[in-house]
């Protein structure tokens, strides 16, 4: 697409007005890249802004924003998975984009390798993209068939596909700018002025990229896409001949996806941690949804409900438009699971335990994932940092096993802790305390408390390490008359590290 | 402090120092326990400042329910949400009232619509959940009517801490008025608490035990898990003191 930065879509501009955008460079802006208006009028990249504007003073521009085209080629990668699994998207020089889809078994989904091009060259003018498209055996060979050869459209097999690349200059070969200088320099204008050289030479005069790129050319080296969505080994792909409009239509399509996707897990003694599903619509767009579960799953009814449950959530951004036309499921991470665990692949959810299960995913679809946390112990003696928060449904599946250690961390601290702690700890006023003792009276949240008894001090030495600036801290257990129960802090050594310790509220005992 | 409770603890305190249970010790609320299974219980902090210690009394209770193999692993899930005024719940500590960290899930909510929703899962879920939430306001009666059909269904046991001066009307099976209680031990020891019920629904009765009449003090033994009876006062004019509230 070699126009793609300037075609993925400026809502601001209207086709036919002269559009181009532009890069701040040595010696002021220069032109990027310029719709067909602008350069039907003689706007060329890399002119300077001022000449352009010389010619076409009515030229709109936009500074060239290469994030949002790397976002853009993204977002039309994974529109693309309607036709292939196997997706790159990547933006090139001058404001042109490339994709990449692997067709190889995919074809014959469409009638054929030509009516594929067609379909994918229909989908992409209706988005208003320019589009060159060529089909070749190898990823090189595509690549250097859409940006060089006059027909690139045209499928060529044997000979002719070899004849064809031939006659193709040396810059298709995917080589870095001053190497096709020299080659041209030396009179090595194409593909085909190449070929005849011996490889050892070329590698001594040119380095081994030169030959590593014929070769993958070729297909005497294999090359492999890196994939926008990372390969699954359990992926359920499904085209429908007749798009799917309604909800209704949408939900049982799911539920067999999901039914489908857990008979794979299931014959594998697999559970799913992580799900993709991915919907592309007829005009083109697609959304794209992961869940994660709380434990490995192959639960069909359960996965689809979560499936549903987080669709319905994005009700509002996604419509099905004229209609769904393909579903691509996939579980992108997944454990081994016991035997029992699947006796519950068809029948209801049974145990105590798979109920859980459930009924954690469906709280974390609903309010999302991090919501729904375990303790975990951490090897800090400053109580707010002995405690983190995991997620549920990213812990490591033995949450059992973390807790006991935790618990037996906690079970060794010298006394006892509060059951509620203050998410960060409030400054009490105390107006009545022995030096270096526990206060005797107290002010917090405008409440005052007289301290009946107390214990400690438990001292706190800083992790000093951390070079955070805390101090040391002097904890004490507090019961004031009426049998309320506090943990405070004296922050600070008196004399050593603070003339003026200040006291701090940092839990609350049963 | 009330006369009456200075008595009871002083004989609390003798009796355990000559090493015997403590005199009087009506035993109906203690044996049947605080909370029902499978039902809603609402505590109701005596005053603002009692909030912490009525939601230590609403874990307790919950832990109280627990049959010995309920405390290996059956889960509690807390639902942090907007009616948090005193902070999160702590593992360390929680694990003195009976709820190791292996038991502990902890869903925090941004809004009461999802706190309800979440509640009403996590009780319908059929595994006999433990389920605590300080609500920021208190149920209405059909919010309620839901949460105890849940309950019922799956068997999930809630402790619901209520806004200070909440009052109206309730399906819970039990509403409880707390306060916090200066422990017998000679320093600071374990939890105790002067209780007082304010409904009790039977289940498949209609009629509402009765209520009101007596204050309990309570105390929790961390040795054994349980909440102890302490002692119980009748006093029908016992009214609560503003002090320090």
């Amino acid at each position: 697409m070699p126009r793609f930065a300037i075609e993925r879509g400026h809502p601001d501009v209207e086709p036919d007005e002269p559009f181009a955008l532009i890069a701040r460079e040595a010696g002021g802006f220069r032109i990027v890249t310029a719709n067909q208006t602008a350069e039907m009028a003689g706007v060329r990249p890399g002119h300077l802004l001022t000449d352009a504007q010389a010619l076409v003073p009515a030229l709109i521009t936009e500074e060239h924003a290469p994030a949002r085209d790397r976002a853009a080629i993204r977002h039309l990668a994974l529109r693309a998975t309607r036709w292939s699994p196997w997706v790159a998207g990547e933006t090139e020089e001058e404001g042109a984009a490339g994709l990449l889809i692997d067709v190889e078994g995919c074809a014959h989904l469409f009638g054929g390798e030509e009516p594929l091009l067609a379909d994918i060259k229909e989908t992409l003018n209706a988005q208003g993209l320019t589009a060159r498209l060529a089909l070749a055996e190898t990823i090189g060979a595509a690549h250097a068939r859409a940006r060089f050869a006059a027909i690139p459209s045209k499928i060529l097999e044997g000979a002719a596909a070899r004849d064809g690349l031939a006659a193709l200059p040396v810059a298709a070969l995917r080589l870095p700018h001053d190497m096709v200088r020299v080659l041209r320099r030396l009179g090595l204008k194409r593909i085909g002025d190449l070929l005849p050289l011996k490889r050892a030479d070329l590698t001594a005069r040119f380095g081994a990229a030169l030959p590593r790129r014929l070769d993958q050319m070729l297909g005497r080296e294999p090359e492999s896409l890196s994939p926008l969505l990372p390969p699954a080994s359990y992926r359920i792909r499904t085209m429908f001949a007749e798009p799917l409009i309604s909800e209704a239509q949408v939900t049982r399509a799911i539920d067999k996806a999901a039914k489908d996707l857990a008979r794979l897990l299931v014959d594998q003694a697999k559970g799913t941690r992580q799900l993709e599903l991915v919907l592309t619509r007829v005009d083109g767009d697609a959304v794209r949804l992961v869940i994660g579960t709380a434990s490995p799953s192959a639960h069909a009814p359960h996965l689809a409900r979560l499936l549903k449950q987080r669709l319905d959530r994005l009700a509002d951004r996604f419509d099905p438009g004229f209609g769904i036309d393909a579903l691509q499921l996939s579980s992108l991470r997944h454990e081994e699971m016991a035997g029992e665990q699947h006796a519950l692949v068809d029948g209801e959810a049974a145990s105590a335990a798979e109920e859980i299960t459930v009924l954690l995913d469906r709280l974390g679809a609903r309010m999302g994932f991090e919501t729904v946390t375990r303790p975990q112990g951490e090897e800090s003696h400053i109580p707010e940092r002995a405690v983190v928060w995991a997620p549920v449904a990213a812990a490591a599946h033995a949450p059992n096993e973390a807790a006991a250690w935790a618990q037996a961390a906690w079970a060794s601290l010298p006394r006892e802790r509060p059951f509620l702690m203050l998410p960060s700890a409030e400054p009490a006023e105390v107006t009545a305390e022995v030096p270096e003792g526990p206060p005797r009276q107290f002010r917090w949240r405008r409440v005052t408390y007289r301290v009946a008894k107390a214990e400690g001090p438990e001292r706190v030495a800083p992790e000093w390490w951390k070079g955070d600036g805390a101090r040391t801290r002097d904890y004490y257990r507090l019961e004031d008359e009426e049998g309320r129960r506090f943990w405070l802090y004296r922050d600070g050594l008196f004399e050593r590290e603070t003339d003026a310790p200040r006291w701090y509220v940092h839990g609350l005992f049963a | 402090m009330d006369r009456r409770f200075r008595l009871a603890l002083l004989e609390a305190r003798l009796a355990r120092l000559e090493g015997r249970a403590s005199a009087r010790t009506p035993r109906e609320t203690a044996e049947e326990g605080l909370f029902e299974r499978a039902s809603l219980n609402e505590v109701l902090p005596a005053a603002y400042a009692e909030t912490p210690a009525s939601l230590g009394l609403a874990l307790a209770a919950l832990a109280g329910l627990d049959r010995p193999e309920d405390r290996a692993a059956r889960p509690l899930l807390w639902f942090a949400g907007p009616g948090d005024d005193f902070g999160e719940p702590y593992p360390p500590g929680l694990a003195r009232l009976g709820f190791a960290a292996n038991r502990l899930i902890r869903v925090r909510v941004r809004r009461e619509g999802d706190m309800l929703w979440g509640l009403e899962e996590a009780l319908r879920a059929r595994a006999e959940l433990r389920v605590v939430a300080a609500l920021a306001r208190p149920l209405s009666l059909t919010a309620s009517r839901r949460l105890l059909l849940a309950a019922e269904a799956g068997g999930g046991t809630a402790a619901l801490l209520l806004p200070v001066h909440a009052a109206g009307a309730t399906v819970a099976a039990t509403r409880w008025q707390v306060r916090a209680a200066p422990s017998p031990d000679e320093g600071v020891g374990d939890a105790c608490w002067r209780v007082r019920l304010l409904r009790r629904r039977r289940r498949g009765a209609s009629a509402q035990g009765p209520a009101g009449e007596t204050e309990t003090l309570m105390e929790w033994d961390h040795a054994s898990h349980r909440l102890r009876l302490v002692a119980a006062l009748r006093d029908r004019a016992w009214a609560p003191r503003r002090r320090a509230g």
